[in-house]
């Protein structure tokens, strides 16, 4: 296997090279767990894009270490790993983050339905001589 | 003018239909709702057989939310006059007559019922009360208008009030300075009047122990965000 660009050979032990494709490898199997969720309908296409995006991030993200390493010396941070852990971290919140916004768009239909419901409902009971059953608890 | 009583319940079997009569001693020709903000007792039966019409909500979407949908309701059904009222029997209908007077007459908007400017025949935990006078004091400060009761769920609205809260504009857990501070920004005529809140008939009320704290950093950013939509970040020369 061939070493991503940048890193020397002599550098990385063979535990330091596996995850040089173990991270892509986990990244890419990700990608494809979410292909197949959206395939199965089981995941909505705009819900799927912010994760398909991260974890096509983390797969990619060994083969541009030497540029997050200069990166993180750049702005100062001197264990680079914590750079790789930051984006990371960025990326999961903005994932929560578009999951809060749906949930409170979600809240707000789920309002505005129930409401309707109660109106409408009481609507039919007022214009049919049937009471309807009663609401249950 | 088509006067409508909304009262939001939850688990109010033992309260709403003895507050229902007492209404109607005070208002016998005023129509009833009561949204039945999904409770799990009797609530509607109750409410149905003591002559209001109700509204059942399926799940308990809060307070406010429950408010809003009465508002909905009395905007389709073209009525002039909503009085919001609890279901609990704290607000005494006896104050109605003098609650309604300055909406009827059209010189104001919304008339909130104020137990401090009136009376509260019941002892009000100090926590409670501080935060009532803190949110009372933003609030008549934001206004120029002296606001003593905030929390206050005893108010008259034209429908002109009711169509702009039955729209997106109302707070859905617990309306308070924030929604009097929201009307007041956008040109509605507010006023207080004094009215008598007693001692809820039976139960535990809604506002207690570790949800209070809540409510109050809950408020604080309702408030914030009422400021920075009406104040801070509002384009100029945006009509109310």
């Amino acid at each position: 296997m061939s070493m991503p660009p940048g890193i020397p050979e002599g550098e990385v032990t063979t535990a330091g090279r596996s995850i040089y494709w173990l991270i892509p490898l986990a990244g890419f199997f990700f990608v494809f767990v979410l292909l197949d969720l959206i395939r199965k309908r089981r995941l909505l296409e705009t819900h799927a894009l912010l994760w398909i995006l991260t974890f096509v991030v983390v797969a990619v993200s060994p083969f541009f270490l030497p540029l997050l390493n200069d990166l993180a010396y750049a702005v100062g941070i001197y264990y680079p790993p914590t750079l790789y852990l930051l984006i990371a971290i960025f990326f999961l919140m903005a994932n929560t983050l578009r999951n809060t916004l749906d949930i409170s768009r979600m809240t707000e239909q789920n309002r505005r339905l129930t409401q309707e419901l109660s109106i409408l409902r009481n609507q039919v009971e007022r214009t049919s001589d049937d009471p309807g059953d009663p609401p249950l608890p | 003018m088509r006067i409508l009583v909304i009262i939001p319940a939850h688990n109010e079997e033992a309260n709403v239909g003895p507050v229902i009569s007492q209404i109607r001693t005070f208002l016998p020709t005023a129509d009833l709702v009561v949204v039945d903000d999904g409770s799990r007792d009797d609530t509607a039966r109750r409410a149905k057989e003591a002559g209001a019409q109700v509204l059942s909500l399926p799940n308990n979407l809060g307070y406010g939310a429950a408010i809003q949908t009465g508002f909905r309701y009395a905007i389709r059904n073209g009525y002039d006059i909503g009085i919001q009222m609890d279901s609990d029997g704290q607000h005494d209908p006896a104050s109605v007559p003098a609650l309604l007077a300055p909406v009827l007459s059209g010189e104001v908007d919304v008339a909130l019922g104020s137990r401090f400017l009136g009376r509260a025949d019941y002892p009000i935990p100090w926590p409670k009360k501080l935060g009532m006078k803190l949110f009372a004091a933003i609030a008549s400060s934001a206004l120029g208008i002296r606001i003593t009761d905030p929390t206050t769920g005893f108010q008259a609205l034209n429908s002109r009030v009711m169509r702009y809260f039955a729209v997106d504009n109302y707070p859905s857990d617990y309306p308070d300075a924030d929604a009097i501070m929201l009307l007041g920004f956008r040109g509605f005529r507010l006023r207080e009047v004094p009215v008598v809140m007693k001692a809820r008939m039976a139960g535990t009320s809604m506002h207690t122990g570790a949800k209070t704290i809540l409510y109050v950093f809950k408020m604080f950013l309702s408030i914030l965000v009422v400021l920075l939509r009406e104040r801070i970040l509002k384009p100029r020369g945006a009509t109310s």
